[in-house]
């Protein structure tokens, strides 16, 4: 969208700037680090608001909590943006200097005035107001966002829908305005920033481009493949009709995180090879062919990770891995050497200067002697005289304007993909809570009071259902079902349920949940779908009377 | 087979395994083994298929330098850009 993948904005702009959204994102729960900035940043007199369908520990701790239906965010920020223009808050200066697409922007969004938004969305129209106002006249605003946005089946257009009123306000490329998507695992930033990725090569190269494509068969001594490639979704997609049967799977563990658990399981049974490097054996692991027993990145081995304000940061081994365990970079370079890519076996500090070398743009300047002196510098840094970015963007408000305008684009709302129905009359949305990390394989070990892995509903929905707390409640979708111990949450509307994602053994929500991915960005909709309620006793005297076991 | 899981949760992998035929059992093996198997897996599909038969699902929880290493595998060693970074979910 921008050019390179990454937030425009630095953590201690939090502390610093006058209005937060967080926007589909719980960072009191799940982003504590980022939380403690945004802490701050209140303290100082920032002005915080949750958009979210649940009133969460963020939402709970906000100045205004927008209680949207689940999926109707473009159809909110539409309608913010038009209360932005029609007050003639929109910064025009900015918008003529360096924008696109305005005019369009302008006609599309005419529709969704506040009380239009209001029977979509369910935030009341004066809500819808005296955000838009506030966000617009603010010296200083930054909209954070994460999976409450991204886990659907219009992810892209949901991003470039906050993108918009960033861009028709001005409140990015400048300190203290910008746009935080807060990424989740620890390295997720850095994995798409290294080129693990199918249409990128490291520092977001382009591929196909053949002056980058020549540059790097000549580091590597070997051709590119001349296409891109597949992500995960297509690569599921690949499994199903039986093109790619062999598989490399390094610290995830698919066989739980993945939408549509049966399917994921079935594709991956399916498999004529599949390899597994992993710290624990997991579900993935106990279906491979070979597993690698991995040291573990953050305490056993060397090298670099990058955050979400894009700071790379070196981490350092501080114990031995157990056992036969080894290094995760011996592993890959002793695969790589049996398939007739010999690199030897370099040390972390001779990778990172590979990456520096390939991709100068980004990491030329962060030499590890350098990384240690700062602890840590922000991309893209050049050279070593380059103190790294703390904001991103600021080009376009220099004069001349550096680079091309930045398009605002027409989104159009549309709900999830699976809404309730009189067969399915509940919506289930899926996330994640402080105490646990992901599928529990690395925080189901350690005891916490805080853990709850339940079925959270509205009390108007427990008592109608006729269940008390912890009751047993049977939650059936078109894909799966499975029981799980009721919790009753003031925080929820009616008709909306919650299930956390990190129960796996029990309350194995992606039995349940929708493979509906978008195809720009291979996310699926974990945070939208249509389940069916009983209460599990009932459910089982109805299949002991119809004879089933 | 050592045990994989104790009352504090699952305990860490520590010598190499691989399982004879697919419904056979994995049992632990050397370095050597599990990687010349491991490899020789890719190596036939790679052979028989090209690059599209194969691909690689990276580590978001693992330092730049391996997800370097496994981008650099998938296109020089699998000769396939069939790499992501589990980052969409």
């Amino acid at each position: 969208m921008f050019g390179a993948g990454g937030g425009t904005t630095s953590y201690r702009e939090m502390e610093e700037t006058d209005v937060i959204f967080l926007w589909g994102a719980n960072p009191r729960e799940n982003h504590p680090i980022i939380y403690h900035h945004i802490l701050k940043g209140i303290r100082r007199g920032a002005k915080l608001y949750a958009v979210d369908p649940r009133r969460t520990p963020s939402a709970q701790w906000a100045d205004v909590w927008m209680g949207l239906n689940v999926g109707t965010d473009i159809a909110l920020s539409n309608a913010m943006a038009r209360v932005i223009i029609h007050e003639g808050l929109a910064n025009r200066a900015f918008v003529a200097r360096a924008t696109t697409g305005f005019e369009a922007y302008r006609d599309a969004v005419e529709p969704w005035t506040p009380e239009a938004a209001e029977q979509v969305t369910g935030v009341p129209a004066a809500v819808i107001r005296e955000a838009a106002v506030t966000y617009a006249t603010a010296p200083r605003a930054i909209i954070c966002w994460t999976l409450g946005i991204t886990e659907h089946h219009n992810a892209v257009d949901n991003v470039l829908a906050l993108i918009n009123l960033s861009l028709i306000t001005g409140h990015v490329g400048r300190y203290g305005s910008g746009l935080s998507p807060l990424r989740g695992q620890n390295n997720v930033q850095g994995g798409g920033d290294m080129g693990a990725l199918p249409n990128k090569l490291v520092g977001f190269q382009d591929p196909l481009d053949p002056a980058i494509k020549a540059r790097f068969e000549a580091a590597w001594g070997a051709p590119l493949p001349g296409k891109l490639g597949w992500n995960i979704t297509a690569m599921f997609e690949a499994m199903e009709r039986g093109a790619l049967t062999g598989l490399y799977v390094i610290g995830e563990n698919p066989a739980q995180s993945e939408a549509d658990q049966h399917r994921t399981r079935r594709l991956l049974a399916g498999l004529e090879h599949l390899v597994v490097q992993d710290i624990f054996l997991t579900k993935t692991a106990e279906m491979a062919d070979v597993v690698l027993p991995a040291a573990a990145s953050w305490a056993e081995g060397e090298g670099t990770v990058t955050n979400s304000e894009r700071r790379v940061q070196r981490v350092r081994a501080a114990l031995e891995p157990p056992g036969q365990a080894r290094d995760e970079l011996w592993i890959v370079s002793e695969m790589a050497r049996r398939l007739g890519a010999d690199w030897g076996t370099p040390t972390a500090e001779q990778v990172w200067n590979e990456v520096r070398r390939l991709a100068p743009h980004m990491f030329g300047g962060m030499s590890y002697a350098r990384l240690e002196r700062l602890g840590g510098i922000q991309w893209p840094c050049p050279d070593e005289s380059h103190p790294g970015t703390l904001f991103l963007h600021g080009r376009l408000w220099e004069t001349p304007r550096g680079g091309p305008a930045a398009p605002i684009s027409v989104v159009a709302y549309e709900p999830p993909v699976e809404m309730p129905d009189a067969e399915y009359p509940f919506q289930l949305t899926t996330g994640r809570r402080l105490d646990s990390y992901n599928t529990g394989v690395q925080t189901e070990g350690y005891a916490s009071p805080l853990r709850r892995d339940a079925l959270e509903m509205a009390p108007e929905d427990a008592a109608r259902l006729g269940v008390g707390e912890g009751d047993g409640v049977r939650v059936t979708s078109r894909r799966g079902s499975i029981t799980a111990p009721a919790h009753v949450e003031p925080g929820l509307r009616p008709g909306l349920v919650f299930l956390p994602i990190h129960g796996q053994e029990d309350v194995r929500v992606n039995l349940l949940t929708i493979d509906a991915t978008d195809p720009k960005s291979g996310t699926a909709e974990f945070k939208a779908c249509a389940v069916h309620l009983e209460p599990a006793a009932a459910h089982a005297a109805a299949g002991a009377a119809a004879g089933r076991p | 087979m050592r045990e994989s899981r104790n009352d504090r949760g699952l305990v860490r992998l520590t010598e190499p395994l691989v399982r004879d035929g697919k419904g056979g059992a994995l049992r632990p093996a050397t370095w050597d083994e599990a990687l010349d198997r491991a490899a020789g897996g890719f190596a036939r599909i790679r052979e028989a298929k090209g690059g599209d038969g194969l691909g690689i699902f990276s580590c978001s929880k693992s330092t730049n330098e391996m997800n370097f290493l496994a981008g650099k595998l998938a296109r020089t060693g699998f000769r396939s850009a069939n790499i992501d970074s589990c980052n969409r979910t």
